[in-house]
């Protein structure tokens, strides 16, 4: 759902800044098994179009529930990202991902300062006392990135016609792996389709669930 | 046949006082900001469980089996003074209920404190838990009635992804009160119950990918055992004390052990929530004392456990 809605609001974000050019390239993302994969980012690379001057330099990830509420964010590189703490009790936001390292030890509310993430790449975020919270920042050379939404499809508006050199991650790849990469030809008005067949390495995830301890007497 | 007449017996008040006083001393040690942001869990697990030899009797002849139901509903409040160092104080009780042997029926309440250590970032950094906790134990069958207390320290890794290894030590000391009225024989010590063991435990848990836990533990225990037995069992050779077991009635008597006691064990566990999970596990377990005199029982249990 939270991936959903920041896919959405990326392309809002290019509607209104592209109001003059027509196409969209929706890119629909599945496993193997044909299943719609969420939360895999689209960007368009090398296509010398300028970001506009108006476009966000800040995100945010909260944390509520003992979660993050976006495990996926996609931002251009050069954003700075505030983790605020909307629970009651300490988290300790954390990062050793070699793109960006860093930690915000033991705050409630507002930490400090907010994070820049300069450099392009992948970022896994952690929170050293709940150890199942994991999110991802995916940080694009450009602005034209798109997350896949629950239905798989990450979508892309208003682009000028042409060809585009797409990129795709998604977590299930591992960090650290390969991107994908693809050539898409976007018209000058309508929606150019692309699908894209996605092998997940399974991955293993911290439980949260309660595990029975040994009574001893 | 040697018995200890003169054992100490504790006083189950001394136990209470220093666990208030150790409280008393963790929460003024906290800073005010820790206090605000302490985190508390409750944790309700029901367990159903299978014992197949509940006097831990030495012989075919005294052994019997039973089922019973434990619910156990424990509080923790946690304080994180500093990164990766935590405090907690917990509240715990526990009840026994048991299908035939109705004077193990037991009713626990009482506290624990600990402290951990996480060395460094993330989930695969090495973990140190030290725990202490008081328990007062009510038994139907009065002879095991009295304070517990136990000091442990475990240490933990997940050597990979889905492979956590961890090893802990435990002592554990249990008295009841000495009562006349359960002498078995006027010159025995009848403080049965007035127990210690330490315990050495490793234990391995693997997750698959759909977050189901497999874990298997193995563990010894060295110290006092309580095991009975009626009349003219091998037991009388080597019970350190002697009192009738009330708590099982059927004319057994229970004594006081030296073994030393080995452990194994498998588990499953499956989430049902991010809070919630249904584990089924089984644990096959061997003592052995002087003079050859060894019993063994398996454990059965299905447990449910929730999250508040």
């Amino acid at each position: 759902m939270a991936c959903t809605k920041t896919g959405v609001s990326i392309a809002v974000m290019l509607s209104l800044s592209h109001a003059a050019y027509g196409g969209d390239l929706e890119v629909l993302i599945r496993d193997e098994a044909g299943n719609p994969v969420e939360g895999a980012v689209v960007e368009l690379i090398n296509t010398g179009l300028p970001q506009p001057a108006d476009w966000p330099q800040s995100a945010v990830i909260d944390q509520i529930n003992k979660e993050f509420v976006e495990p996926v964010i996609a931002i251009v590189a050069g954003t700075s990202v505030s983790f605020p703490n909307s629970d009651d009790v300490h988290h300790h936001v954390y990062s050793f991902s070699p793109t960006k390292r860093f930690e915000l030890p033991l705050y409630t509310g507002d930490p400090a300062a907010p994070v820049v993430f300069e450099t392009p790449g992948v970022v896994t975020i952690g929170c050293n006392i709940h150890d199942w919270m994991v999110g991802y920042i995916y940080i694009g050379e450009s602005h034209l990135m798109a997350i896949s939404d629950m239905e798989g499809v990450g979508k892309i508006v208003d682009l000028p016609a042409g060809t585009y050199t797409a990129r795709m991650w998604h977590k299930g790849l591992g960090v650290g792996q390969e991107l994908t990469e693809f050539t898409v030809e976007v018209p000058a008005a309508g929606v150019a389709q692309h699908s894209v067949s996605l092998t997940e390495q399974p991955a293993f995830a911290t439980r949260r669930a309660p595990l029975p301890g040994l009574r001893s007497y | 046949m040697e018995i200890k007449v003169n054992r100490d017996s504790k006083d189950p008040h001394r136990s209470l006082i220093k666990s208030a006083v150790v409280l008393l001393c963790v929460l003024l040690l906290q800073p005010a900001s820790s206090l605000r942001a302490a985190e508390s869990d409750a944790i309700l697990s029901v367990r159903l469980a299978h014992h197949s030899n509940v006097p831990n009797a030495a012989d075919d002849f005294n052994t019997f089996s039973d089922r019973l139901l434990q619910v156990d509903y424990n509080r923790d409040w946690r304080f994180v003074t500093s990164p990766g160092n935590w405090f907690s104080v917990g509240l715990l009780t526990q009840g026994d209920l048991w299908q035939q042997t109705s004077g193990m029926n037991r009713l626990a309440a009482g506290v624990a404190v600990g402290y951990s250590h996480k060395f460094g970032l993330g989930p695969e950094a090495p973990r140190l838990n030290l725990r202490s906790q008081w328990l007062y134990q009510e038994f139907d069958g009065s002879v095991r009635s009295g304070p517990v207390h136990s000091h442990s320290a475990a240490l933990s890794r997940w050597i990979a992804d889905n492979i956590q290894l961890s090893g802990s030590w435990s002592w554990t000391a249990q008295s009841a009160p000495s009562r006349r009225e359960l002498l078995a024989n006027p010159a025995f010590d009848v403080d049965v119950f007035n127990q210690e063991q330490q315990q050495l435990t490793i234990q391995a848990d693997y997750l698959l990918y759909n977050s189901h836990a497999l874990s298997a533990h193995l563990s010894a225990t060295d110290g006092d055992t309580g095991a009975s037995a009626r009349p003219g069992s091998a037991l009388l050779r080597i019970g350190e004390a002697i009192a009738r077991d009330n708590g099982i009635d059927r004319g057994y008597l229970a004594y006081r052990v030296e073994a030393r006691r080995y452990a194994a064990g498998l588990q499953w566990s499956m989430p049902l929530s991010m809070d919630s999970s249904l584990s089924l596990g089984a644990e096959r377990r061997l003592a052995r004392a002087d003079a050859g005199v060894r019993y063994r029982e398996t454990r059965v249990h299905l447990d449910y456990l929730k999250r508040f």
